[in-house]
C-alpha cells in the first residue's frame, strides 16, 4: 500500500514520521481555511474580488485554487505526487483489505462528524445567514479535505513500521 | 443481509435482488423529490422542516448502520464474507463522494460571487438556496451509498422459512 520510501525526502516506512506527515498536512490545510476566512486579502483571491478590474481577479482565483488543488492532492486522493501513489494498481489480499477496512472506517468518523456539523450550519445561516454567510466556503471546503483525505489519513496513521529494503 | 423487511406492518420480500434494486431507486426517487421540494419550498418555513424531518426518515431505512428496521442489518453484525463486501462497498462509495460535494461548494462560490447582486431577485433567492439543496443531496448521497452498493450486488438469496 505504501510504496514510497521517502516523502519529501522524509523516510515513510516508519510510522512516526508518517504521523508527523499526516498531522502536518491537517494544520497547513487548517491554516489556510482559517486564512481565507480570517485574511480579507486571501478571501478576495478566494472569491475573484481583487481589489483591480480585470484580468487580476479571475487569474488569482485560479492561482488560489491551484495551490488549494495541489496541497490537497499531497495527502488526499491517489497521486502519483501524494503520498499514497497506488489505490487500483497491483495490491495484495492484506491491501485491499487495509484499503477497505480504511475507507469503512472513514465513513464511521465522517458520520460522526457530519450531523453536529449539519447542526451548527442549520443553526448559526438559520438564525444570523448574513453576518456569518462567508464561514460557509472555508467550513465546505473543510468538509470536502475531510472526504478527500481521511481514507488515506487513517491508513498512514494505523499502517506499522515496514521493513526496509535489502 | 436481510431478505424481508417490515413497513407500516406489511413484509416486504428483499430476497431478489431485482427487487432490492428496484426499491433502491424508488428511495432514492424519494429523496431526489423531497430535496428538490425544500429547494423550491423555503427552506427555512415549517413545511421546509417538515421535508427535512422526511428525509431523515427515509434515510433511515438505507443509511447508517445500526438501525434495527433498516433494509440491511446492522454493520456490527454479519459473517466475515458481509464484512468483506461492506468495506469493499464503502469503498466503492468513497471514491466518488469529493465529486459529490464539489456542486455545493460551486454553488457557494457562485452566491458569494461578484455578480450576483446584479441579479434578478427572484433568481437570487432561488441561488441563495441552491448550494443547501445541493449540500443535502450530497450528504444524502454519503449517507446511503454503500447500503445502497451492498443492496444493488449481492446475489439473488434464498428466502427466509
Amino acid at each position: 500500500m505504501i510504496k514510497k520510501a521517502t516523502y519529501l525526502g522524509i523516510p515513510i516506512r516508519r510510522r512516526k514520521n508518517r504521523r508527523w506527515l499526516v498531522v502536518s498536512y491537517w494544520i497547513v490545510v487548517l491554516v489556510f481555511l482559517a486564512s481565507l476566512h480570517w485574511n480579507p486579502a486571501m478571501q478576495s483571491l478566494l472569491l475573484g474580488r481583487f481589489p483591480s478590474h480585470g484580468w487580476a481577479g479571475p487569474v488569482a482565483t485560479i492561482l488560489t485554487s491551484v495551490l488549494f488543488g495541489y496541497l490537497t492532492t499531497c495527502l488526499g486522493g491517489v497521486f502519483e505526487r501524494g503520498m499514497l501513489s497506488e489505490w487500483d494498481g497491483p495490491l495484495d489480499e492484506r491491501d485491499i483489505r487495509v484499503r477497505n477496512a480504511a475507507h469503512f472506517e472513514a465513513y464511521r468518523i465522517f458520520r460522526m462528524i457530519i450531523f453536529p456539523f449539519a447542526l451548527i450550519l442549520a443553526v448559526v445561516f438559520g438564525t444570523v445567514w448574513s453576518h456569518y454567510q462567508k464561514l460557509a466556503a472555508p467550513l465546505l471546503l473543510l468538509l470536502w479535505c475531510l472526504v478527500f483525505s481521511l481514507p488515506q489519513s487513517l491508513i498512514l496513521w494505523f499502517e506499522p513500521d515496514m521493513e526496509e529494503p535489502q | 443481509m436481510k431478505t424481508a423487511f417490515v413497513f407500516l406492518g406489511v413484509r416486504i420480500n428483499i430476497a431478489s435482488r431485482v427487487r432490492r434494486r428496484w426499491l433502491v431507486a424508488l428511495i432514492y426517487a424519494a429523496f431526489a423529490a423531497l430535496d428538490i421540494a425544500w429547494f423550491w419550498l423555503d427552506g427555512k418555513s415549517s413545511i421546509g422542516w417538515l421535508l427535512f424531518a422526511a428525509l431523515v426518515f427515509l434515510a433511515r431505512f438505507i443509511g447508517g448502520r445500526t438501525y434495527e428496521g433498516g433494509l440491511i442489518s446492522s454493520y456490527e453484525g454479519g459473517d466475515e464474507r458481509e464484512r468483506t463486501r461492506r468495506y469493499y462497498a464503502n469503498y466503492l462509495a468513497y471514491t466518488w463522494l469529493d465529486l459529490a460535494f464539489f456542486p455545493a461548494i460551486l454553488a457557494f462560490g457562485v452566491l458569494h460571487g461578484p455578480d450576483i447582486k446584479f441579479a434578478n431577485p427572484a433568481v437570487h433567492l432561488l441561488l441563495e438556496r441552491l448550494p443547501w439543496g445541493l449540500l443535502i443531496g450530497a450528504v444524502i448521497l454519503y449517507y446511503t451509498l454503500p447500503q445502497a452498493i451492498v443492496l444493488c450486488t449481492e446475489p439473488d438469496m434464498e428466502e427466509a422459512p
